[in-house]
């Protein structure tokens, strides 16, 4: 599948020309994992040998191959023409040759050699063959050593004991590395030590400054830690204080309240203790307790007795005028009276008097406790005791009306 | 070195010696030289035979070496004064201190290995005169004083040679030790009284004995004196 590019006629119709184009081989074998939709062409593979395309024989005197990509139209009817020709002639010579008559019935024409020398036309070819060898390289000889003329005259000599070798020269170098070797040796290793030693001293007062500092430092320290917890502990006992003092001051507050408050409590108490009779005049208590009541109930007996006389005398007024109304009426059926009511209250008030007159002798023989003075004799009827106890202030009227003591 | 080699060679070598590698190196010797030239760096004498002969004498009989433990960079002061330094201090101390008594000759035949003028060793002794035997602590506070002018400059450097602490750390003494030097040192110096010395001595018992287990470091009388010059308004 080779391409042969046209020498004699190119037609740069693009940069290339092309007898066939060339294609990418399409591999049995993947180059890649998967092919992306690579198109299937199909296979065009087969023997280099038997391609047509390849040019066997005579490269000299062939044709051309006209390249088949954009063909020139003149060029291609040219060589249509051409080939037209070329096809008229080879007719035109085919007529034109003898040939032998055409085989008789059940005869067949056949290709003799008519030759004086018969030629064997075999298919295969004679092969012989041939074989040549050459030996191995041998190597290069060595050259053979130059021996030159001998030249000169034979000397010798003879070394007696003790002159081969001389102490002083054949110490020297052994005394060379070892002082030298010595010293310089000493000299490294002293430095050594002293740089050690120098770092070490260097390390210690370092330490040294350290703990020094150190020291200081914690000193410090401790020295601020005590300023606070004595700050600490001043600040403690002054909130105490102010507490001690607000509590204080509030107790004052409280105390002089209450003072205040109860101020008068006890006058009010007392006060009220005697207004409640709990300290009393022990006389005038038994005034209170023994005297007068048993003076409301002599004030009762008496106005007992004044009303069951007043009852009694009522009774009396009632029967005398009822036994006078009576006699009255009977009269009156006899002879019609005429000042009947002013009568009667003539005889009343008389009735009264006398009654009172009565009650009082009788009140004359009770016994009595004379406090005041009792008028027994009067007109009007008074209690026995003065005007001012006005709840034994009785009318008239509210007598009469007592029809039972 | 050379001397001592070439001496070798008088010694019988085996007779058929042909090269170099035959020549035979005592195993030890490698380490003794090197032991012996950092001693010599490190102590840097001015006479490095002398001091050699004092190192080896002192080797071979297993005395405390006179070697200084870190390199001294020497005072310019140094050749002027009495040449002590700290560190051969240091030295003197460790050599002669497991001795209460030291004998004087003792002590100069040590004076002279660190390489130090004889007459500066009388010129410290001239402070306290004794006659053949010296105590050592005595000594030890003399050498401190003359290192240090001042008084507590001078404890300072006491406290600094006698303490075990590590080097640049605090360096504490036992407040016994402090204060005998301390006491030694005031009775020679005619400027302080004996009641100053007491009370001093007793302010500072009083802060480190609670604390510090009886140890007085440099910093507990240095901001001391401070403190106390301060308020002497001296």
């Amino acid at each position: 599948m080779t391409s042969t590019v046209a020498d004699s006629s190119p037609r740069p119709t693009g940069t290339y020309t092309f007898a066939s184009r060339p294609r990418a081989l399409n591999c049995q074998r993947r180059r890649y994992r998967e092919c992306f939709g690579a198109d299937e062409e199909p296979v065009h593979y087969g023997n280099i040998m038997y391609d047509r395309r390849v040019i066997r024989g005579n490269t000299y005197a062939l044709h051309s191959y006209p390249p088949s990509t954009q063909p020139d139209p003149v060029e291609l009817q040219r060589q249509q023409e051409a080939k037209r020709k070329a096809l008229a002639r080879r007719r035109a010579r085919e007529h034109l040759r003898p040939r032998s008559p055409e085989p008789v019935e059940g005869r067949k024409h056949v290709d003799v050699q008519t030759e004086l020398y018969l030629e064997e036309l075999a298919d295969r070819i004679i092969e012989v063959d041939m074989e040549c060898q050459t030996d191995a390289f041998l190597d290069r000889p060595p050259t053979p050593l130059f021996i030159p003329a001998k030249t000169g005259k034979d000397v010798a000599t003879q070394i007696l004991e003790g002159e081969l070798f001389d102490f002083d020269i054949e110490v020297k170098p052994m005394l060379e590395v070892l002082v030298g070797k010595t010293i310089e040796q000493s000299l490294l290793e002293v430095m050594e030590e002293e740089e050690l030693a120098e770092l070490q001293k260097q390390q210690q007062q370092f330490e040294e400054l350290r703990n020094l500092e150190l020291a200081e430092v914690q000193r410090l320290e401790e020295q601020e830690r005590r300023h606070q917890q004595e700050k600490e502990r001043r600040r403690e006992q002054q909130l105490q204080q102010l507490q001690k003092q607000n509590e204080t001051a509030q107790k004052i507050a409280a105390r002089a309240y209450a003072q205040v408050y109860l101020a008068d409590l006890i006058p009010s108490v007392f006060g009220s203790l005697r207004d409640n009779g709990y300290f009393y005049d022990p006389t005038e208590r038994d005034i209170e307790i023994g005297f007068l009541p048993w003076l409301m109930h002599e004030v009762d007996k008496t106005i007992e007795y004044n009303m069951v006389g007043r009852v009694v005398l009522d009774m009396l007024i009632r029967e005398v005028v009822e036994n006078r109304l009576n006699m009255f009426e009977q009269l009156a059926v006899k002879e019609p009276k005429k000042t009947l009511p002013d009568n009667k209250d003539e005889e009343q008030g008389e009735s009264f008097t006398i009654g009172s007159e009565q009650f009082a002798e009788e009140q004359e023989s009770l016994p009595t406790r004379s406090f005041q003075d009792v008028p027994p004799e009067k007109d009007s009827f008074q209690m026995p005791f003065g005007d001012n106890l006005d709840i034994f202030d009785m009318k008239e009227s509210d007598v009469s009306e007592d029809k039972e003591p | 070195m050379l001397g001592l080699l070439n001496s070798r060679r008088i010694m019988p070598l085996p007779d058929t010696m042909f090269c170099s590698q035959q020549i035979h190196i005592p195993p030890e010797l490698p380490d003794i030289l090197k032991q012996f030239t950092k001693a010599a760096i490190r102590t840097q004498p001015t006479d490095v035979l002398q001091w050699s002969a004092g190192y080896f004498s002192a080797l071979s009989r297993g005395d405390p070496l006179p070697v200084k433990e870190r390199v001294e960079m020497p005072v310019a002061t140094q050749r002027t004064d009495t040449g002590l330094t700290r560190g051969l201090l240091k030295i003197l101390h460790k050599q002669l201190a497991y001795k209460k008594i030291v004998d004087l000759r003792e002590l100069q035949q040590k004076w002279k290995t660190l390489c130090l003028p004889m007459e500066k060793l009388k010129f410290i002794l001239k402070m306290d005169p004794v006659e053949d035997k010296v105590e050592w602590m005595k000594f030890l506070a003399l050498g401190c004083s003359a290192l240090g002018g001042t008084l507590h400059s001078a404890m300072k450097q006491a406290c600094e040679i006698l303490t075990e602490d590590p080097e640049g750390g605090p360096a504490r003494i036992p407040f016994e030790t402090f204060s005998f030097i301390f006491t030694y040192l005031s009775g020679l110096d005619p400027d302080r009284t004996e009641k100053e010395t007491i009370l001093f001595l007793k302010n500072l018992e009083e802060t480190v004995a609670d604390r510090k287990e009886g140890m007085i470091g440099v910093s507990d009388f240095f901001i001391e004196d401070k403190k106390k010059l301060q308020y002497l308004a001296i």
